[in-house]
């Protein structure tokens, strides 16, 4: 691969080839949909913040803040016969940190008949993809219906179930143990809460633990997920690097089973994010089951510097009076033996860094040596 | 080896001294003149001190671990960090005060300084009252007085400040103290570790295993 690659693109080529090499084919959806497919789907979306603007036909506009919507909003209603398998490389216009910013992401969404060998097929995807990354990664999984299994066995009102899924967010046990004070739950169910925000490590290690926790058919359904995908990660070679940790959350109006996050060595935020979301579906009318992924690109470059300390392999200067022919067919073989060459004037302040600098004049390659 | 942000100034002594207590003790910490990074190596651990507003955001940007940062900071910074402990350190409330004697007039919008604007947002927000905010970085208490503001949000310890200047606490919004918080993918590569020092703050044996 070229050296001169930056993060984000080496990462998308490599998943890209990843993506194709899995059967997924490649979606490209519109830059702008109609404002209200975001308004009735702002939880989803995470923020309320759009770039709005007003149409041709005076239909209002956003930029698009998310793929997974224009997804699924193009799925058929009915339940689909076989896999939709897809796969995006887009940009995406968000607020963060005060300002709109236009961020790259790649994803998969793998919608139709869903059963535990997507799931395994999704999480080794995601696996795959934090690889190609770095060596160093952990994917965290939770589940959603395993959560809400358990907030729903407790006597809360939807504020307290909101202010759980905060602390369980934030792993504060002492935020959980306030909120159930408050609400007055104590006990086993006070400690259940307590266990599952604390709860985190490899996901083999600590099901056992989570099955201890299990009080509700919801929470039965949700382990028993959680149960098989370990075993077919563990089976598939690749558990080691999955953890159970319920601080991944999400909002429980669109995502129902599993979710997860994947972080690298090096990120300070997690550079994959994804999970089931069939809620959406039924929400916008479709009857298939759903689940997909995020790559957040955009991340990658930010923290991932080229390690090379140097602008280009060569600096080739010429004089005035040189074969610019055979300057320019020197640039050539060079670059074609794969080194980065920037041809410059002589004399000139480049203030270019470079590996090795060469000159050429009047008589061909006149003296090399190192910049 | 940890990095850890403690808060500039007397909360982050208290912050160390529990640090020390619970085993990551580092010599460097009292010297005079001390460095604003201290490696050491044999607990560990390194420490930086940081302006107490700033903790969270060096966490969360994983330029640190772990570090302490009070409730209120990380609620107006809305840090996306863990916060795994509780240190009970530095115990005050963020509270709606105002002038002895003071009577809302609940037909007209509310004039509010402070510097915690998005505390202050949310509260409000919450009991549906129009304000309009008035950001000041220091002296709140001098807003009231000056007919700047009608009332103030701010952090208070024991009310003394507020009733030297005849002010006095209206409504508690909520109870603050530091917090322990850790960078969230840092707390993936380094949990046994985190998780050990979060066992001993508490008092708690761990088994690294």
């Amino acid at each position: 691969m070229n050296q001169q690659q930056k993060k984000e693109e080496l990462v998308t080529s490599r998943l890209q080839a990843m993506f194709e090499g899995r059967g997924f084919s490649r979606v490209r959806v519109n830059p702008f949909e109609e404002y209200r497919l975001y308004a009735d789907n702002l939880n989803f979306l995470g923020s309320r913040q759009l770039i709005t603007f007003t149409d041709m036909d005076g239909r209002l506009m956003a930029l698009k803040p998310d793929v997974t919507l224009s997804i699924v909003r193009n799925m058929p209603p009915g339940e689909l016969k076989r896999f939709e398998k897809l796969y995006y490389i887009d940009r995406v216009c968000r607020a963060a940190d005060g300002e709109y910013k236009m961020l790259r992401q790649m994803g998969v969404e793998l919608i139709g008949p869903q059963d535990d060998f997507v799931n395994l097929e999704i999480a080794d995807l995601a696996l795959s993809c934090l690889g190609a990354v770095s060596d160093d990664y952990v994917l965290d999984i939770s589940h959603l219906g395993f959560v809400s299994g358990l907030l729903d066995s407790a006597p809360l009102n939807i504020g307290a179930k909101q202010k759980l899924m905060g602390a369980l967010y934030s792993k504060s046990p002492h935020m959980v143990e306030s909120i159930l004070d408050e609400a007055g739950v104590n006990g086993d169910m006070k400690r259940k809460f307590t266990v599952l925000t604390s709860l985190s490590g490899p996901i083999l290690e600590l099901l056992p633990q989570v099955k201890t926790l299990v009080s509700s058919p919801d929470m039965q359904d949700g382990w028993q997920e959680l149960d098989a995908l370990g075993k077919l990660l563990a089976a598939s070679g690749s558990a080691d690097r999955v953890n159970l940790d319920f601080s991944a959350v999400n909002d429980l109006d669109y995502y129902n089973g599993m979710i997860f996050n994947g972080y690298v060595k090096g990120v300070p935020n997690a550079v994959l994010s994804g999970g089931r979301y069939d809620l959406l579906m039924r929400k916008m009318g479709k009857k298939s089951g759903a689940i997909g992924f995020a790559v957040y690109l955009s991340e990658l470059n930010t923290y991932f510097k080229s390690g090379r300390g140097y602008d280009f392999d060569i600096l080739l200067t010429y004089k005035p009076d040189c074969d610019y022919a055979a300057l320019l067919e020197l640039a050539k073989g060079l670059a074609a033996n794969g080194q980065s060459v920037r041809i410059e004037r002589g004399g000139t302040d480049t203030r270019l860094t470079c590996q090795k600098h060469m000159c050429f004049g009047e008589s061909g390659l006149e003296g090399e040596g190192k910049c | 080896m940890l990095n850890i942000a403690l808060p500039k100034g007397r909360l982050g002594d208290k912050v160390y001294e529990k640090f020390a207590a619970a085993g990551y003790e580092c010599g460097l910490f009292h010297e005079p003149g001390r460095k604003l990074v201290m490696s050491c190596g044999d607990t560990g651990v390194s420490y930086f001190l940081v302006k107490p507003s700033d903790a969270a955001i060096y966490v969360e940007r994983g330029a640190a671990d772990i570090g302490v940062a009070g409730k209120d900071t990380l609620l107006e910074c809305g840090c996306d960090v863990y916060e795994l402990l509780d240190l009970g350190l530095g115990v005050c409330k963020v509270a709606v005060a105002g002038p002895v004697n003071y009577r809302e007039d609940r037909s007209s919008t509310l004039r509010v300084a402070t510097k915690y604007v998005n505390i202050t947002k949310r509260y409000y927000a919450s009991i549906n009252r129009e304000i309009e905010i008035i950001r000041l970085g220091g002296s709140i208490e001098l807003a009231p007085l000056l007919g700047l503001s009608d009332v103030i949000v701010d952090i208070v310890e024991t009310g003394a400040t507020l009733k030297e200047n005849g002010l006095e606490v209206f409504e508690e919004i909520m109870p603050i103290s530091a917090r322990l918080v850790a960078n969230k993918a840092s707390y993936k590569f380094n949990q046994k570790r985190i998780d050990a020092l979060v066992a001993k703050l508490k008092g708690e044996a761990y088994d690294q295993n």
